[in-house]
């Protein structure tokens, strides 16, 4: 396969996933600055209370593409509820069972998904009952945080879902 | 040229799972606003052409040529709509689909019920994403708050809004 590349367009890709019922998951693969960069990009999880940072910035791929496409592309927020439709997803309506590999989706104050990721613990302090998540910050990185340390604003609600169908 | 807070808004870029937050997040930035202030159009058309015909593109040039495009938005909107024309926006992967968010949530027409029903009186700039439900402020004549009670379109590009307080004064003319 030869790759044209124009000197100073972006250069998009598309890469074919499917939910279980073969829709179509649209994605694309955007490299839009020099990849030389990426290594010089400040630690910005030091600002979000025990944060940390699980890898190298990498544009490749955002959330819904770590949640959803394995971390290979960027996915659209407009393709998540199809998503959770084809591939059995229910919601978990009690905090209190929310697991390890449940996965968390963020919605603004429109109603609109807005950020999504990956729970990895259940929450440590009952009270409270927030859990630790990872989630890819934009072009950004994959970040260990708990789950409300995000910096995507207004977070207007947060809810889990899980396969179980 | 170009003086932004260049620190704040490429961790806004870099951040940014979506276009809409882009938007969003840049339009928040004050710096912006300023930008549209103190600029020339033709210096920020010029700004953006330099640093989105770059072969090899820094992250900087990326984040302020979204800056460029940001600013245009603080500008009346049928001079944005003009300026918008004069850039390539292929040349960023929000480019076009920016153009399309600020087109779509910008803009919105006023109507005042009561006094002057019906008569377009002004239109103005919204900001951030989502239907906007009340505005503040003075709009021919009528200061006040005002509620918006109708929509015509889906997308509320034409909406009527009433006023919600009392202080609120038609044109009496």
């Amino acid at each position: 396969m030869i790759v044209i590349h124009v000197p100073g367009k972006p250069n998009y890709k598309s890469i074919r996933i499917q939910t279980r019922c073969r829709n179509d998951i649209e994605n694309r693969q955007v490299y839009d600055f020099s990849a030389s960069e990426l290594s010089a990009i400040p630690d910005y999880s030091r600002d979000y209370r025990g944060a940390e940072l699980r890898n190298k910035p990498n544009p490749i791929y955002n959330c819904y593409g770590m949640t959803f496409a394995c971390a290979r592309t960027t996915v659209g927020p407009e393709s998540v509820q199809m998503i959770l439709d084809d591939d059995g997803y229910t919601e978990i309506q009690n905090a209190d069972e929310v697991l390890p590999g449940d996965v968390i989706i963020y919605y603004n104050d429109n109603g609109e998904i807005w950020h999504s990721g990956i729970v990895v613990s259940k929450p440590s302090d009952e009270r409270i009952k927030i859990p630790w998540v990872v989630s890819k910050w934009g072009k950004y990185s994959e970040v260990y945080h708990q789950a409300y340390d995000v910096p995507y604003r207004p977070i207007a609600q947060v809810r889990y879902w899980r396969i179980t169908k | 040229m170009i003086s932004i807070d260049i620190e704040a808004l490429k961790r806004e870029y870099l951040f940014a799972n979506t276009v809409e937050q882009l938007y969003q997040h840049f339009r928040e930035n004050t710096s912006l606003q300023n930008l549209a202030k103190t600029e020339k159009p033709e210096i920020l058309v010029e700004g953006y052409k330099k640093r989105t015909e770059k072969d090899e593109r820094s992250i900087k040039d990326v984040v302020e040529a979204y800056a460029v495009l940001i600013a245009v938005t603080f500008y009346d909107y049928k001079e944005a709509i003009k300026i918008f024309k004069k850039f390539d926006l292929s040349k960023l992967e929000w480019g076009e689909e920016l153009k399309d968010i600020y087109r779509r949530e910008a803009r919105i027409t006023i109507y005042i019920t009561g006094q002057g029903r019906g008569q377009v009186l002004k239109e103005i700039h919204t900001r951030g994403s989502g239907t906007m439900s009340y505005i503040k402020g003075q709009v021919k004549g009528v200061v006040g708050d005002f509620k918006q009670t109708k929509s015509e379109t889906s997308n509320a590009v034409l909406s009527t809004f009433v006023p919600i307080n009392k202080s609120a004064k038609g044109d009496r003319r």
